[in-house]
């Protein structure tokens, strides 16, 4: 067996420096306007400067290498114990490599095939497929490996059919029960196929699995990583969230018929979509280790055209994925914060549902902030709005809005928000109910199409939407569970532009819970579910709890980033004293302990890796972090 | 033979003084063709053009706009808002310049769907307008997108004119409503830079003429071989100022600004030598000063 060669790190950066760069970085993620000038300076020569900019030693940077260092590398104890293991159990699963090569460098194409032979699991076989490369190195290369290693079958195509039918051919040759796609320049680290034999003996029926990913470049370093969440089929139609490594069971994937010639470019995200529906959610699995390296040229190979092309291909494989699926009328847009990546839009049909907008205040006898936003700002005619208060002060006469759509429902004092919101449930007349915080403000006319259109879906039980800060800093994108906490913000204090990792804060995803300040859900799924438990959480997490039952019951909780509002005041659990608050809140996290321990203890939906690196990078800011030698774990 | 009806497609016509005559071809060839149709006056009628609209049609019209000229941008928007709510999901935009064909609206829904099953996002897909019959005018000029390759069986144009032009209304709110301060001249073009610059993209169908009508005429330069739109000076001072105001977007590539300023500089010379000196010298002064100074809005001086 033997160890690749470690790939050269850069030299350690002098600690101003990596001080410099950092605060530079910070200063541009809080100026979108100096980052948008800069680059349309910088743009002509990007190109040339892209390979160098992720070897900056910004906080990002070295917070990764930090990371890699404390939690991805290999030791060799563990890598000879994992050896022994996987050479001590009894029928054990033969991995089947599919790789479709064409024109590779042959150094690129040794350093993919030796991270295969530093494998600590020693059962898998390669099926390389040359798509009649015009050189004869790729040829002469793969015989020689093939010479020295049996568990190494190659064959050349007469003719070249592009990655889909070379892919084909390679899972043709396959033997094993699960086939791993990999690219001919790409690297496994040596404990990938490990990780995914053992997944494999704990769930035989396993048919879809896939692993986080980062980029390497050719002097080796790893950089931007993706740390995927579970599998989720809202994201799956955003971004190819399968993508690397991609383990697929061989049953299935002849079932479906392999790849499609017609999506090369996208053809893997195709794949994962066709797969992913031909299957069943609890045979779809993910491993939250970064198992795939993938190659990012040096030079800028990856021209424009073949970028957009990839994208072209992309959206039409999700396009005949809705269609498939029986949706019909959607419509696909680029992202805005992220064009390469899709927004579904869904159709709302005519007549479009009344939305009961439902908002509770600590005292009556005004109109709330949001009040202006919603009726005058929003491009939804079907609303009304209900307001549960209680009355102004002793003596006073119930308020009087201008506006016919709007309603006072008087609440006694001392009502919680979540008894609020029930009667105020019970008053409504629409088929949607829309929680929105009182001091939310409308940024979009479109606000309520985009919340409506996916509280409609059949299989989403609530909707929420982005809440940015006055100060434009992010407030809600959803929320991860914790264990303490019971919940915690996703990526906090974020700008509006910016897109989160791996597209967390640009796309319409999946999440466990959706802040009440701003949902949306239908009247029928409020009404099954019980409504908010008044009763043990009165003041705050019934939301939480409600999005928690909803899931329990089948349903998908969403966030989208397309709604995106602003809270001009200070986002309080309820209206008391500070102390009272304060005591309140622990509670209620106290029965949201005591009731969800399970669903706290591990967020589908949040991938834990990304806690520990916003602590690296944190820590790698602050300190004397430095770039360290050594090589892919 | 008909062609069939697109539930999802209304049509939206901009009016300001209209030949009675063309408002009827173009009632009559969209009859069957749209779920709706929208009128937004942009001057009162007459009583030729109101006696037009108050035939019994099968589909009759929805009047917008009480005959204030509010500008293209604003009628178009208005349109639009009227056909998202009422549940369309594109809209034909027309004026009263083209003369559309009854097979044009679903040659072009078919287009969109086509591009939209390729993979592309179109914001907007439009016909080749040419010269109508006898009106002695130029056609516009097709802008092939540079890098954007065609794609089923459409060409990708830098912008198509309004006229004629098959909206998609999830994409229009997602790129913006139509500039409203440009009043009249550009709002296409802006738009369509727009969308382009938010990843969508602007397609022309080559395969669907549409009669259109640009211009009072032509005006020809001797021994360059040019051939200009004849406009009046109202209408040179808001193309000027327009574009001018288009060199400070930043969704205005810089090869169109280049494009633009040098091309405006050759037009001035050219309509003050060809149609007259003074007056069109000076529409252009005043809208390349007014452009400068973001003075947009509805026209306010005086061109006589």
């Amino acid at each position: 067996m033997t160890t690749p060669k470690p790939f050269p790190l850069p030299r350690p950066a002098p600690r101003p420096v990596a001080r410099i760069a950092a605060a530079v970085m910070g200063e541009l993620r809080r100026h979108p306007g100096l980052r948008a000038g800069l680059r349309g300076l910088a743009g002509p020569a990007l190109p040339l400067l892209r390979p160098y900019l992720h070897a900056l030693p910004t906080a990002d940077a070295l917070g990764y290498q930090r990371w890699i260092e404390e939690h991805d590398t290999l030791s060799d104890a563990e890598a000879q114990a994992m050896r022994q293991e996987a050479l001590a159990g009894r029928n054990p699963p033969l991995l089947s490599i599919v790789m479709p090569a064409y024109e590779t460098p042959p150094a690129l194409l040794r350093q993919a095939i030796a991270s295969l032979k530093a494998q600590t699991w020693p059962h898998w076989e390669l099926c390389v497929v040359d798509d009649a490369s015009p050189s004869s190195h790729v040829e002469a290369l793969l015989s020689e490996m093939a010479a020295v290693d049996p568990r190494i079958r190659w064959r050349r195509r007469t003719r070249n059919g592009h990655i889909a039918r070379a892919t084909n051919d390679a899972i043709g040759m396959a033997r094993g029960d699960h086939v791993l796609l990999m690219d001919h320049d790409d690297l496994l680290p040596a404990r990938a196929l490990h990780e995914v034999a053992a997944l494999i003996r704990r769930h035989p029926d396993l048919d879809i699995a896939y692993s986080d990913e980062d980029k390497i470049d050719g002097q080796g370093r790893r950089f931007a990583p993706y740390f995927k969440p579970d599998f989720d089929p809202e994201l799956l139609r955003a971004q190819n969230l399968v993508s690397h490594l991609g383990v697929y069971s061989t049953r299935l994937l002849r079932r479906i018929g392999g790849l499609r010639p017609g999506f090369n470019g996208s053809q893997d995200h195709d794949l994962a979509l066709r797969a992913s529906a031909a299957t069943m959610p609890a045979r779809i699995h993910h491993i939250t280790r970064i198992l795939y390296h993938w190659r990012q040229p040096t030079q800028g190979s990856y021209s424009k055209r073949e970028a957009a092309r990839c994208v072209r291909t992309s959206r039409a494989a999700v396009m005949e994925s809705l269609a498939s699926a029986g949706e019909v009328g959607v419509v696909l847009q680029p992202a805005p914060l992220a064009p390469g990546w899709h927004r579904v839009v869904y159709p709302v049909a005519q007549p479009r549902p009344l939305v009961s907008v439902l908002v509770t205040m600590p005292v009556g006898g005004r109109l709330p902030d949001c009040a202006d936003g919603v009726l005058r700002r929003t491009n939804w005619a079907e609303l009304e709005m209900i307001v549960a208060a209680p009355p102004a002060g002793p003596g006073s006469g119930p308020f009087r809005p201008l506006d016919a759509r709007l309603r006072w429902l008087e609440v006694p004092p001392g009502t919680g928000r979540a008894a609020a919101l029930n009667l105020a449930a019970a008053e409504a007349r629409g088929s949607l109910l829309l929680m929105l915080d009182e001091a939310a403000d409308v940024l979009s006319p479109y606000w309520v199409g985009e919340l409506a259109s996916q509280a409609l879906r059949q299989p989403v039980g609530a909707v929420g939407a982005k809440l940015m800060g006055r100060d434009g800093r992010l407030l809600h994108a959803g929320f991860a569970l914790d264990p303490t906490a019971v919940v915690r913000p996703v990526a906090p204090g974020a700008m509006a532009g910016d897109v989160g990792p791996g597209g967390l804060l640009a796309l319409t995803r999946q999440v466990s819970a959706v802040s009440g300040a701003v949902m949306m859900l239908r009247r029928a799924v409020f009404q099954a579910a019980g409504g908010f438990d008044e009763e043990s959480l009165p003041h705050a997490l019934h939301d939480v709890d409600l999005c928690l039952r909803l899931q329990w019951r089948g349903m998908r909780v969403l966030h989208t980033p397309f709604a995106m509002l602003m809270h001009r005041g200070v986002m309080e659990a309820l209206p008391a004293a500070p102390v009272e608050a304060a005591a309140a809140l622990e509670a209620a996290r106290a029965v949201m302990r005591q009731r969800w321990a399970e669903a706290l203890a591990a967020d589908p939906f949040q991938n834990p890796n990304l806690q520990v690196l916003a602590a690296c990078m944190t820590h790698a800011a602050g300190s004397g972090f430095e770039w360290s030698r050594g090589g892919v774990a | 033979m008909s062609a069939p009806l697109d539930a999802g497609l209304a049509a939206g016509i901009v009016l300001f003084h209209p030949a009675p005559a063309l408002l009827e071809a173009s009632l009559a060839s969209l009859q069957d063709s749209v779920g709706r149709i929208y009128l937004f006056l942009n001057a009162p009628l007459s009583p030729a053009t109101r006696a037009v609209v108050d035939r019994p049609w099968p589909r009759p019209a929805v009047l917008l706009n009480d005959g204030t000229n509010l500008g293209l941008g604003t009628a178009y928007n208005r349109m639009a808002a009227m056909a998202r709510a009422d549940g369309f999901s594109a809209l034909l935009l027309l004026d009263q310049d083209s003369s559309p064909l009854p097979s044009m609206a679903p040659a072009l829904c078919e287009a969109r769907a086509r591009l939209i099953a390729a993979g592309e996002c179109p914001a907007v897909v439009g016909p080749l307008p040419v010269a109508a019959r006898g009106c002695g005018c130029k056609a516009p000029r097709c802008f092939r997108r540079g890098g954007a390759v065609p794609a089923a069986g459409a060409v990708p144009l830098e912008f198509v004119i309004s006229s004629g032009s098959l909206i998609d209304l999830a994409a229009f709110e997602a790129v913006g409503g139509f500039r409203e301060d440009f009043f009249i001249d550009a709002v296409d073009i802006e738009w369509c830079l727009r969308a382009w610059a938010r990843h969508y993209s602007c397609w022309m169908l080559s395969s669907v003429p549409m009669p259109h009508r640009l211009g009072q005429g032509v005006l020809r330069v001797p021994l360059l071989g040019l051939r200009l739109a004849r406009q009046p000076p109202f209408r040179l001072y808001t193309h000027a100022r327009n574009q001018v105001a288009m060199l400070r977007l930043p969704s205005v590539p810089l090869a169109w600004k280049c494009r633009a300023a040098l091309a405006m500089a050759a037009q001035s010379v050219l309509h003050a030598c060809a149609s007259g000196g003074w007056p069109a010298l000076r529409a252009f002064a005043l809208g390349v000063a007014d452009g400068l100074r973001s003075r947009l809005g509805p026209v306010t001086r005086d061109f006589g």
